[in-house]
């Protein structure tokens, strides 16, 4: 029989263990989705025929509208939010001054897209699809630069002469609406504390 | 082999002692009457007749030939596990949103409705 000594001695250990490690190491994962999922484009969709109506009744009501240079968008987005983190860190601060800890940590929003372009008619001028939830996690996060999106565009012959491309409209990519934080970020941080300095 | 069996279980219990697991509801609530839609009528409802069934619009969009009324509701929905060394959170947004296209004359021409607040759930992220 293990004398009651060892026994204590060893739950106690475990129990101080476990204390320890909860400030020492944690590793964080949260993931979210806003919106529904964006519908496949039937073949349904023509560009110069299909009308505003017609686009309501199979999508339902966009998540926004706006009016462009005398064109209406409507837009369908879903957004993918993903985030983890690791710290590795040892609290030694109530009995030391100093103390350490390390971590790192991304957050990244992806975006599936569907603008939808009309006349002031009512008829379909341009198709813009981008599926960013096509993007993997991993790779996105650590690329440090922006990979083309996966994006398809279908587009009417100009509406008006001269009329520029959308993104030259909007003054940015149709991949960044809306503006947020799209980029990818990983950061790194340790304490000004840097507990190996006396 | 009885002290491993016995550390083990010590292990998991110092490791679910430490838990804690929490769901969480929010509402973004702008209430307006889902029957009130069926009685939209295309080039026949006005601006303020909208308003008198629907309420006050959430938003108000200025648009080519007119503008559009939006009406929204979310509901999200998130789940939080902690255990002692990781953590895990999950939240799942979902929106009713009624829009409503008006022209220049405030009569309705089209409305899109999207009902799929209902839709939010609770989870985990794997």
């Amino acid at each position: 029989m293990a004398s009651p000594f060892k026994i204590g001695s060893f739950v106690m250990s475990l129990f101080i263990m476990g204390n320890l490690l909860t400030g020492c190491v944690s590793y964080r994962l949260v993931r979210g989705t806003e919106g529904r999922p964006i519908p496949p484009i039937s073949e349904e969709f023509r560009v110069g025929k299909t009308t505003l109506q017609e686009a309501l009744e199979t999508l339902g009501a966009p998540d926004q509208v706006a009016e462009l240079e005398g064109k209406d968008v409507l837009i369908y987005r879903r957004s993918l939010i993903a985030q983890s983190g690791l710290s590795f860190g040892i609290p030694l601060v109530d009995i030391w001054v100093h103390g350490f800890d390390f971590s790192a940590y991304g957050r990244l929003i992806r975006y599936d897209l569907l603008l939808l372009l009309f006349t002031p008619d009512g008829i379909l001028r341009e198709i813009i699809i981008e599926k960013g939830s096509h993007s993997p996690y991993l790779e996105t996060i650590l690329s440090e630069t922006l990979r083309a999106p996966h994006s398809q565009n279908k587009r009417s012959p100009p509406f008006k002469a001269n009329t520029p491309p959308i993104e030259h409209q909007l003054g940015y990519s149709c991949s960044q609406i809306p503006p947020g934080p799209r980029n990818p970020t990983l950061l790194f941080h340790l304490p000004q504390s840097g507990g190996f300095s006396k | 082999m009885n002290r491993l069996k016995e550390s083990l279980f010590i292990l998991l219990l110092v490791f679910f002692l430490q838990s804690c697991f929490v769901l969480g509801k929010n509402k973004d609530y702008h209430p307006f009457d889902r029957s009130a839609l069926d009685k939209l009528i295309p080039g026949k409802t006005t601006a303020a007749e909208v308003t008198k069934m629907l309420g006050a619009p959430s938003n108000i969009v200025k648009l080519s030939n007119g503008n559009a009324y939006i009406y929204s509701h979310s509901l999200t929905k998130g789940t939080g596990l902690w255990l002692v060394l990781v953590t895990f959170g999950n939240y799942d947004k979902h929106k009713d949103q009624v829009v409503i296209f008006l022209d220049k004359n405030d009569i309705v021409t089209h409305y899109g409705v999207t009902l799929d607040a209902h839709k939010a759930a609770y989870g985990l992220p794997f």
